[in-house]
């Protein structure tokens, strides 16, 4: 027993010194020996999510290993796995496999420099996963810092000069995070002497001083998870970044924003000190706008890509909402959205991602009767649309339904009327997207269709698919198992927690979410 | 507790001495002299060592060097911020004169005058580190500014000539302002020495103005070397040096001895107290703070790397100053972790800078695009140095951050904290450019066959890039507590 508690404690540090040896590894020797990156993303990914699991039966039991090392000072670096960091690092540690999968085939072998793509890939990763198994902010913030930073790489990737105008702008803003997360550390700490995740708030006394570091917080978190109007960094970013790192910052990075909101909320802050405040109203105000904003914006794309960014800060609009409403309805909801809107997410760019392929062009006008060719595709992307529309047992038909059950909580009836308007204004940009895809009749001749969206210089739209030859596609044109299985395993995501006799997330969030309370 | 003590005198005299042993080896024979510098640092870092578990234990080693009249002696003793400042800027030493065997090279003419002017520095610098009392240190101070004038003119061009005599003028300025408040202060208390809480609380009830003036007269003196605004304009020009010394003397000792002149003038000659009394430092915060948010505007502006890094020398030095004036326990011990910290990130990113220069021969940044692929290793390191001073965990820079700006809130100006933050922003605004150009740009630039550059740059470039992430990791082990015991010394009193 002592053995296996020991070997639990040193778990979460493995799994994130795993990627992170691997990706430094790959991205110091890999150029030139392009057999080594597959295997070692693949095993470097594969070990996080099975020794993840490994926590479930402390975490079931209600024993959370942690571990603290004495460096990184004044706090040091720790580790804890409680409800929600359990819940969060299964979910992204998942999220980490599939993707890589994908990008692995998409990002092929002729992709050039490869080997620094996945190495930073794999940093990335590693920072995601110190983020969910951190004990203490302290911890957090170096890990949040380092995800951040790295994920810069991938954004640069392709070095077009738009890419790198893309990157530079990510990595002001995730400075300026770093700088207001670091005044809002200073603060807390010097104030409480503390920084642990192991206590449901701090006892902060409310002075100027606290409340500038609450403004710190929401501002670094609002600029990772693109709270409005923050959110500047974000349709650049995944516009010009390769596809799968796009979806790794919608699926994982945008949520580290959220989680970290509810660790101020529920560790640092305390949801009943807040409560004492008015200081949680205004983010309320801005989420709701975040809300309302994401979606009319994303109505007007024309570019697929940049219509899932801006539907992702509407997305995340509700995660912050439902954090800021303080009742413990509410806050289920926000963290459960937290997986529902990643599997949604994560389907709906990876089918993207091979509609682009297959079609060479990002405009939605292009994609008409794309579904006929792409049939499994077109099906995982319409169970996605379906999620985000809110249906019953998808994954978002839950976390909006707790979270309009928290909204009649705080007897907030506009922000259940934004809720509801939201969820139409989804069906109003996914839906056509389906069935234009399905019903829509092929274009005869492409010349009433620019060649390329607004980035202008995706490499998809460069592999020789371009308008001429795409009427000669074969009937049936499936991309191969490796890229479909991660948009089928996320697409069946999508509800399969919603139709198993229990939904474990659904119980690891309320039972975490009952310690705040 | 003093103790007679002949390692101070040997710290100073052994690189003072020692320096002419550098001109016994044949003119052209690079590799004889650096290995007489080497020997020669390296007794004098080992006299430097030798001190600490006797400071450690608490004792005062001193030396008396010279007697001329009551009050014009020169006394070295070696208290804990003298031996920490001292240990920092000899071990350092070692590293340069590595590191400069690789850069003169390339610049084959007058190394014996080189070296030998190399070395006398450090005698000056440890000098400055041990001196016991204000004319100690007021000598060895412009011993320091006439050891590296030389230095500064060393390529012998008109333009090199022309900011070597604005070096001297500044300096010498400084210097003069300083014995100027050293005489004054002679004549009511002859043959002070340093002392934690000053020596200077007698006079307080009598003599205010006379404390205000002096003291505004040495913090402008020790402040021209510290290039607080606008005394600053002689760092700029100084960096038509050779690259070891822009690495060494104006990024690490020259202008540090200048902070270190203005923590022994607050702490050591004055108190918190009789300033807070004189009611000054708050005017000295805001022109700090100014002299750190302006250098660093100033450094954005900047398209010559080496200029570039001197404005961010400017705004970091700014920082120690600003940690010592918040006259809290939390901000001086900030402003010492940053004496060290930046010394070891400056330093790092000199030496990068260095060897980008020596093999490409581009000293602008903007020509310096894909240079990563030339030169991965130096500007990895490059890379982690700039992080660090932006404050990026979990390189050192970020812990001396955190205490200035726990210091700011515990001496109640939380106004200074938002100071350090901005330019915090700044910082990454000026350093990220370049990271991103050396490594994300295309270029004509191919991967070197063979060496990346010599390895005596290279080493000790890597060495320290490590050294600058391991102090960030285990600074709990190494240098908090190091900085903690030498505020704890300075305040308690």
């Amino acid at each position: 027993m002592e053995m296996n508690n020991a070997f639990i404690n040193w778990l979460p540090l493995t799994i994130v010194l795993l990627p992170f040896f691997a990706g430094l590894a790959l991205y110091l020797t890999g150029e030139g020996k392009p057999g080594l990156v597959n295997p070692l993303v693949l095993v470097s990914t594969l070990l996080p999510l099975i020794f993840a699991a490994f926590f479930y039966s402390p975490v079931a039991a209600g024993r959370f290993p942690s571990m603290a090392l004495d460096i990184l000072p004044p706090v040091g670096l720790s580790f804890r796995i409680d409800y929600l960091s359990f819940y969060a690092l299964l979910l992204f540690t998942a999220a980490g496999l599939v993707v890589s999968i994908y990008a692995l085939h998409y990002l092929g072998q002729s992709e050039a420099r490869r080997h620094r793509f996945f190495g930073f890939h794999l940093l990335v990763l590693s920072g995601c996963y110190g983020v969910a198994a951190a004990g203490d902010f302290f911890s957090f913030y170096l890990f949040f810092e380092f995800m951040s930073i790295m994920f810069f790489v991938l954004v640069a990737h392709n070095q077009s000069g738009a890419a790198i105008r893309a990157a530079y702008k990510f990595l002001i803003m995730t400075i300026i995070a770093g700088v207001t997360l670091f005044l809002a550390v200073a603060v807390v700490y010097w104030e409480t002497g503390t920084l642990t995740f192991a206590r449901p708030g701090l006892d902060l006394e409310q002075s100027t001083l606290v409340l500038i570091a609450f403004i710190g917080f929401v501002i670094a978190f609002g600029i990772k998870s693109a709270l409005f109007p923050l959110h500047l960094w974000m349709p650049d970013a995944y516009s010009e970044a390769p596809l799968p790192a796009a979806t790794i910052s919608s699926m994982i990075m945008l949520k580290t924003g959220a989680y970290g909101l509810i660790r101020v909320y529920g560790n640092i802050y305390g949801i009943e000190h807040l409560g004492e405040t008015d200081w949680s109203f205004y983010l309320v105000i801005l989420a709701g706008f975040t809300i309302l904003f994401g979606s009319i914006v994303a109505l007007a794309q024309e570019d697929l890509i940049r219509r899932l960014a801006y539907s992702g800060i509407a997305q995340v609009g509700y995660i912050i909402l439902g954090i800021a409403l303080l009742n413990q309805l509410a806050l289920a909801g926000a963290t459960y959205h937290i997986l529902a809107h990643a599997f949604m997410k994560g389907a709906l760019f990876l089918c993207a991602g091979l509609m682009i392929r297959k079609s060479g062009s990002r405009l939605i006008a292009d994609l008409k009767g794309i579904g006929r060719k792409l049939p499994v595709t077109m099906i995982c992307f319409t169970l996605a649309t379906i999620t985000a529309v809110g249906m019953p047992p998808f994954n978002i038909f839950i976390s909006k339904w707790h979270l309009g059950l928290g909204a009649l909580e705080a007897e907030s009836l506009v922000i259940v009327l934004i809720l509801l308007a939201s969820s139409m204004l989804n069906a109003a940009y996914y839906l056509p997207i389906v069935t234009r895809a399905f019903l829509g009749a092929e274009a005869e001749d492409g010349s009433e269709h620019p060649e390329a969206g607004p980035g202008g210089t995706y490499r998809a739209g460069q592999e020789g698919t371009g308008e001429k030859n795409r009427s000669q596609f074969p009937l049936l044109a499936e991309a191969p198992a490796a890229l479909l299985v991660p948009v089928i395993i996320l697409a069946l995501g999508c509800f399969v927690f919603g139709l198993t006799p229990v939904n474990l997330p659904l119980v690891l969030i309320e039972k975490g979410i009952a310690l705040y309370f | 507790m003093t103790t007679a003590s002949i390692f101070p005198a040997l710290a100073v005299l052994v690189p003072g001495l020692g320096a002419f042993l550098a001109l016994l080896a044949p003119e052209n024979s690079l590799k004889r002299i650096t290995f007489y510098s080497l020997l020669v640092t390296l007794a004098g870092f080992a006299s430097v060592a030798f001190m600490v578990p006797v400071v450690m234990e608490g004792l005062i080693p001193e030396s008396k060097l010279l007697a001329l009249l009551p009050g014009f002696e020169l006394t070295l003793r070696v208290d804990l911020p003298g031996l920490y400042f001292g240990l920092m800027s000899s071990s350092l030493w070692l590293f340069a004169i590595v590191y400069s065997h690789g850069y003169m090279e390339g610049h084959g003419s007058r190394l014996k005058r080189f070296y030998f002017y190399y070395i006398i520095s450090m005698s000056a610098t440890m000098g400055v580190a041990f001196a016991g009392n204000l004319f100690t240190l007021y000598f060895f101070f412009e011993m320091l500014t006439l050891a590296t004038y030389p230095l500064v003119i060393h390529s012998g061009t008109g333009e090199a000539h022309r900011s070597g005599t604005r070096y001297i003028i500044y300096c010498l300025s400084g210097g003069a302002l300083v014995v100027f408040a050293w005489l004054i202060s002679q004549a009511y208390l002859p043959g002070a020495f340093f002392q934690p809480g000053g020596y200077l609380e007698p006079l307080l009830s009598d003599h205010k103005n006379l404390l205000t003036v002096l003291l505004v007269t040495l913090v402008a003196g020790f402040g021209t070397k510290a290039a607080i605004m606008p005394l600053h304009a002689w760092l700029p020009g100084a960096m038509v040096a050779p690259t070891p010394v822009s690495a060494l003397l104006h990024a690490v000792a020259v202008v540090k001895s200048g902070v270190f002149g203005i923590i022994r003038v607050l702490y050591f000659v004055y108190n918190p107290e009789i300033i807070r009394e004189l009611a000054v430092e708050n005017y000295l915060l805001v022109l700090v703070s100014i002299t750190i948010i302006l250098a660093s505007i100033l450094a954005l502006r900047q398209s010559v790397l080496k200029l570039r890094l001197a404005y961010s020398t400017i705004g970091q030095l700014g920082y120690i100053t600003l940690g010592a004036l918040l006259f809290s326990s939390l901000g001086l011990t900030g402003g010492m972790l940053h004496l060290l910290n930046h010394a070891l990130l400056k330093i790092t990113l000199f030496f990068c800078a260095g060897a980008v220069i020596n093999e490409t021969g581009i000293t602008s940044i903007n020509e310096l695009k894909g240079v990563g692929r030339r030169m991965p290793l130096t500007m990895l390191c490059f890379a982690l140095g700039g992080l660090g001073l932006i404050g990026i965990l979990p390189i050192n820079g970020y812990i001396s951050k955190l205490y200035l700006l726990q210091g700011a809130m515990e001496s109640g100006k939380p106004l200074f904290a938002f100071v350090i933050l901005a330019s915090s922003l700044l910082n990454a605004l000026y350093y990220l450019p370049i990271i991103i150009n050396a490594f994300f740009k295309e270029s004509d630039f191919k991967r070197p066959e063979g060496r990346e550059s010599p390895p005596a740059m290279l080493v000790p470039t890597v060495i320290l890039a490590v050294l600058c992430l391991a102090l960030g990791l285990f600074a709990n082990m190494t240098t908090i507590p190091a900085a903690e015991r030498v505020t704890g010394y300075i305040l308690n009193f």
